[in-house]
This record gives C-alpha cells, structure tokens and sequence, in this order.
C-alpha cells in the first residue's frame, strides 16, 4: 500500500515538473544586460517607464555576468533563442552584425555622439545604440610617483614600489590600440596592416620596460583585472583604467585610495585617447522588432543615460547629457576622474572597431606579443606573420 | 623524509589559496578582524536564495545519477546479453566528445522539451554519464556471483536483485560517486547560467559572479561568499569521508 502511494507520489510529481517547464511565456520582450545587477533600481525604474509609455509591452530583464555572456549569446543565438534587445561591447556586437544577427538601425542616429555612433557602423549599416562610454585616466598613487608622465615615453625609469603600471598588451586587441595611439593606421581598407616602423618600436618599447621590470610579465598574459589587483596591493604606481574602477580600489584598500590621485591619460605619439563603448543592440530573431527597437532607443536617450551617469562614475553617449553641469563637477576624486574622462571625449575616438573575428585576432596578437617579449623573437618576422594570419581570417 | 617533504609542499600548495581565502574572508582592510564581510556579502547578494537552488540541484542531480548510473551498470556487469561489448565501447566513445560541443546541441533539446529555464534543464542533462556508468561496473563486479545466483534461485526478478542484493554491497562506491558528482554540480558555472534565464534560479557560483560587478568587486565579500559556498560541500565530505575512501579504493585489492 505504502510502496504503491509512493509510486503514485513520484508520478504526480514528475507530471507537475513537465508542466512546470512547459509553460508558456507571455509576450514580452527579453533585455540582457551584461553584469548590471548592481544597479536593478536604476533598471527596473527605466524598465517600468517604458511600460508605462508604450501599454501592453512588457520587458523581462536578465542580468548575464560580464565573463560569460559571449557564450551564452552565442548558444541562445544558435538554437534560436536570443534576447530581443541585448547589452553588448563592440567586439560582441561586431562579431554578432558579421553573423547577420543584429538589426540594422542607422536611422536612429540622432543625438549621439557622431564618432561614437560611427564605430558602431559595420559595412554600410549600424547595428548598435550607444549606451554608456568609458576613456581610460591616469589613477596614480601619489606615495609612489610624485606626477604622472605625460607620455609614454616619459615613463619614470624607476618607481617606488614594484612596477610602474601593468598596460593591458596582451589580452583583448590592445596592442592594436596602443599601436594607433602611437600613430600607426593598422586598418587600411579593410587589410590588417602592420608595416609601419611605429608598430615594431611600440612593440620594443613594452620588451624593454618588460625585461627592465617596470611592467609586469602579467601584462602580457592577463585582464585589466590584475592591473586592477596590483595597484590596490600597492605595487603598481599607475593604474590605467576608466574612472569607475576607483570605486574598486576604495572597497578594497582605502589606504591606496587616500593616496590617489587622477590626470589626464598618458598619451602616445598621436595624443589620441580610446573610448570605450558599451551598447545595447535588437536581435533579427527578436519576434517583436519594433517594440525592441523602441525600448533600445528609450533605454539609451538623454535623460535615462544622465540618471545612469549619477549612479556610476561613467560617461553618456548622447549629446545632450554630455552637456548637463554634472560632467563639470571636481568635489570628490571620482568626479575628477569622471571631469577629465568627460573632458577627454571630444578628442576621443574608438580606435579598435568592426573586427571580425575579434577572438581569434586576439589569440594571435597575444602569441605575437608573447613571441616578441618573452621568447625574443625578431618583431619585423612576428608582426609580418601575424599580419597575413589576420588577413587570411577576416578576408 | 623526502617523502614528508614532498607531502608538505603538496599540503602548502592545496590548503594555502583556501586559507589565503579565509583571512581574507575574516579581516578588514586594515588587518583587523570581523565578520562584516560575511554580512555585507549576504546583503549585496542573496546568497542564501541561491545556496537553496544549488542545493536543490546538487541533491537532484546526485539522485538521479546513482540511480541511473548504478541501474545501467549492473547489466553491463552482471548479465550477459547481445551488443554488450558494442555497448559498451559506445561508451567509451562518449569520453572521446568534449563537454563543450554538445552545448548547443544540448541546448537545443533542452529548449525542446521546454526545460529552458528550469532546474530540470540543469539536473538532466547532468543525471548520467560515461564515467558514473563504468565506475559503478566495477564496482558492481566485486558482487560475488553465488549471491545473485542464490537470488535467483529463490525466484527473484533482476531489478529486484538489483536493489535488494546488489546495491546495498555496493554503498561505498556510491558513497565516493555522490561526494564527487555532488562537488562537480555544485561548482558547475556555464551550463546552469547557459540553461537558466532568470537571476532568481541561479546557482552560488553564478551569485559569486555578481559579487565581481562591473563597477565594483569587494574581494573580502568575494572570499566570505566563496568560504560560505564551500560549506555544504566541505561538510558533505566529512560526513562520508570514511565511505569515500574505501569506495575509491574498491577493486584497487584483489580478494
């Protein structure tokens, strides 16, 4: 009797676990953002106002760690499951457009930022709202270094401490960066172009601060992360990074933190300082395009990035909102760092944009780095064999 | 001596990032001690929501695979049919397949069947594998035969024999099978992330990813969050320590 009770237990439960997964969803439309959580107030508020403006559209929201959304992008995308309306970085967005899964929305372009808006462009379309931008200061700390340089080339021979600072060169596709920020055009017609002697010296500069030991081996091999770590365990003098990342540095060592100080982005021999640009693209799989492209638009306008900006030490991509006094405002260390990041955006630009094939490029300029500055490799040798990999891939 | 020293280092090297953890869970900045990280932890993240579905999970997970994988083994071990041989090299084969490339695929089906966003898409897939399988063969063969053959003489059916003779001479192995499934689901972060949609079904390793927001990451939350998050494991260990180790050393002595 027990035995038989039982086994109609299981079977009810079973049964009441396939209904429970096979549930239908109600219309709505689904937004992911990459890492966000932090501020579900602050979405949640925006989420309900665009409900409230456009009746009977309903958005579900789902908040994707920032390590892991390419994969699970890419899955949902796969089996034919993406969000309708999705938090992306360029190299995402780039690699999603070239696959022909984002909606093309270059009508809308009124009101961003024009350089913003143009790295967002992929062939003759853009498949991106701008949302909230970011370009790197100079965090310092002042016990160890007295006064920033001013360029790279003017970084101190020796600093109190263990290392001058931890560039990110090996990870993402940063040394294409710092190769433009040295005045190298590497983009020519769609050809990855490496000939230009700037790239070969800009390669030699970081071997030499490298085997003098001023820069980490780390920054070859790592994420912004360890730059991160380093400086907040006081062994790195300079910290370059966006002007959010100094709230990290308070949570975790307030000794460092009233030690810092901020200035403008150690620049190269172009003076060029890189934005980055977080974006918020509408899937062509998405069944409700229209509403998706609205909520998109709504989510990134004026208003709604200036209540963002208060929130976090980052930048607007929307004209508008850049001009609000806030951006002006010097009382706290992170307003000076967000006042000079603000500052730097007019002559900012987005200088790696539209990649196909971001990751495997990324692969291939990190072993190249690697080749050059570990192993000793000849830089002309490296840089031309990369140079043809590249091409070969995004042909 | 060389070997103590040897054992020592291997301890140092095994023991000290956790305990690097634990200080770093149970001091301030300032080098003073407090429990405020735990605290400020389990405010900035639900962790206790997200403990329960992991635990949910887990529990399920390891069920459901000492279940399947003992049920699939004791056939392989014990009777003889056609294909068992094809069988199990169809098994083997299965070890050749990268957990990675069946993700889509996996997706896919788990979408079909509506198991998108729900623990069931999560435990599932997890419920039996290759490797459970051919654990619990072995172990199984350690099953004297007169035993089974005696059962069958007093009129007992297979599955019978299975649960009634079989699988109580095999807990040991069982025990060491549900210690390492249970870590291996409880540590598991793509999939569940990949298979869940909303941030309320979440697992803890998931919920220790939010910790490390984008304009934020306070590590002593991080370390107090990751210490609350080895309990469960740590103490299911413990409890079946005994079990465990002679579950992994059955089979290892001929009798």
């Amino acid at each position: 009797m027990r035995e038989s009770l039982r086994r109609r237990g299981l079977v009810l439960y079973s049964v009441f676990c396939i209904l429970l997964g096979c549930q239908d969803d109600v219309p709505h439309i689904e937004f992911w953002t990459m890492q966000l959580s932090g501020f579900r107030p602050y979405i949640e508020r925006v989420i309900a106002d665009f409900e409230k403006s456009r009746p009977g559209t309903t958005v579900v929201w789902v908040d994707v760690p920032f390590t892991a959304m390419g994969q699970k992008l890419m899955t949902a995308y796969v089996a034919g499951r993406p969000p309708d309306v999705v938090n992306l970085n360029v190299d995402l967005a780039s690699s999603l457009a070239h696959l022909g899964a984002l909606v093309d929305v270059r009508d809308h372009s009124a009101g961003y930022l024009p350089s913003v808006w143009e790295s967002l462009r992929v062939g003759e379309g853009v498949y991106a709202f701008p949302w909230y931008l970011s370009t790197e200061v100079t965090i310092y700390n002042s016990k160890l270094l007295a006064e920033p340089p001013r360029r790279f080339e003017d970084l101190p021979g020796r600093v109190i401490g263990k290392y001058a600072m931890c560039p990110k060169i090996g990870s993402d596709t940063d040394l294409l960066k710092f190769f433009m920020m040295n005045g190298a055009r590497v983009l020519q017609d769609g050809k990855m172009d490496f000939s230009d002697p700037v790239c070969r010296e800009t390669l030699l500069f970081w071997k030499k601060l490298l085997e003098a030991g001023q820069i980490p081996p780390e920054a070859l091999t790592e994420s912004h992360r360890v730059a991160i770590d380093l400086y907040i365990r006081g062994q790195a003098a300079i910290l370059l990074s966006g002007p959010q990342f100094l709230k990290i540095v308070k949570q975790n060592n307030p000794e460092v933190y009233a030690a810092t100080k901020v200035a403008p982005c150690i620049l190269g021999r172009a003076g060029l300082t890189n934005i980055a640009v977080m974006n918020v693209a509408v899937t062509t799989a998405s069944p409700r395009r229209e509403d998706a492209i609205a909520f998109a638009a709504f989510l990134t306008h004026g208003l709604n990035q200036l209540a963002l900006c208060r929130e976090a030490a980052i930048l607007p991509s929307v004209e508008s909102a850049l001009e609000d006094p806030f951006f002006s405002r010097e009382e706290t260390l992170e307003d000076q760092a967000r006042a000079i990041a603000a500052r730097q955006l007019r002559t900012s630009k987005v200088l790696v944009r539209g990649l196909k094939r971001q990751a495997e490029i990324q692969k291939i300029l990190q072993q190249a780095t690697q080749e050059v500055c570990f192993n000793g490799a000849d830089p002309d040798a490296v840089l031309r064999r990369a140079e043809e990999t590249i091409n070969r891939l995004i042909r | 001596m060389k070997v103590y020293v040897a054992l020592i280092l291997g301890t140092v090297l095994l023991v000290g990032p956790f305990a690097w953890m634990l200080t770093l869970s149970v001091t301030t900045p300032e080098g003073d001690l407090t429990v405020a990280n735990y605290t400020g932890a389990w405010r900035e993240a639900p962790i206790g929501r997200y403990a329960v579905n992991s635990l949910f999970i887990s529990g399920a997970t390891v069920g459901l695979y000492l279940f399947l994988c003992s049920l699939f083994a004791y056939p392989l071990a014990k009777l003889r049919f056609a294909g068992a041989s094809l069988l199990r090299l169809l098994l083997l084969a299965t070890f050749l397949v990268p957990w990675e490339v069946t993700f889509v695929p996996l997706f896919e089906v788990c979408a079909r069947f509506g198991l998108y966003d729900s623990a069931w898409g999560v435990i599932l897939p997890a419920s039996v594998n290759a490797f459970g399988i051919l654990f619990m063969t072995d172990a199984f063969r350690t099953v004297p035969n007169s035993l089974i053959e005696a059962a069958r003489l007093d009129g007992w059916g297979e599955f019978r024999i299975w649960w009634k003779v079989a699988v109580p001479l095999v807990r040991p192995s069982l025990a060491a099978l549900a210690v390492l499934i249970f870590l291996s689901s409880w540590g598991s972060f793509l999939w569940p992330l990949v298979v869940l949609r909303q941030d309320s079904s979440y697992t803890l390793p998931v919920a220790l990813s939010y910790l490390q927001g984008t304009f934020s990451a306070n590590l002593r939350y991080l370390a107090a969050a990751a210490v609350l998050s080895a309990l469960p494991p740590l103490a299911l260990f413990l409890a079946m320590q005994r079990q465990f180790v002679a579950g992994l050393l059955k089979g290892s002595v001929k009798g």
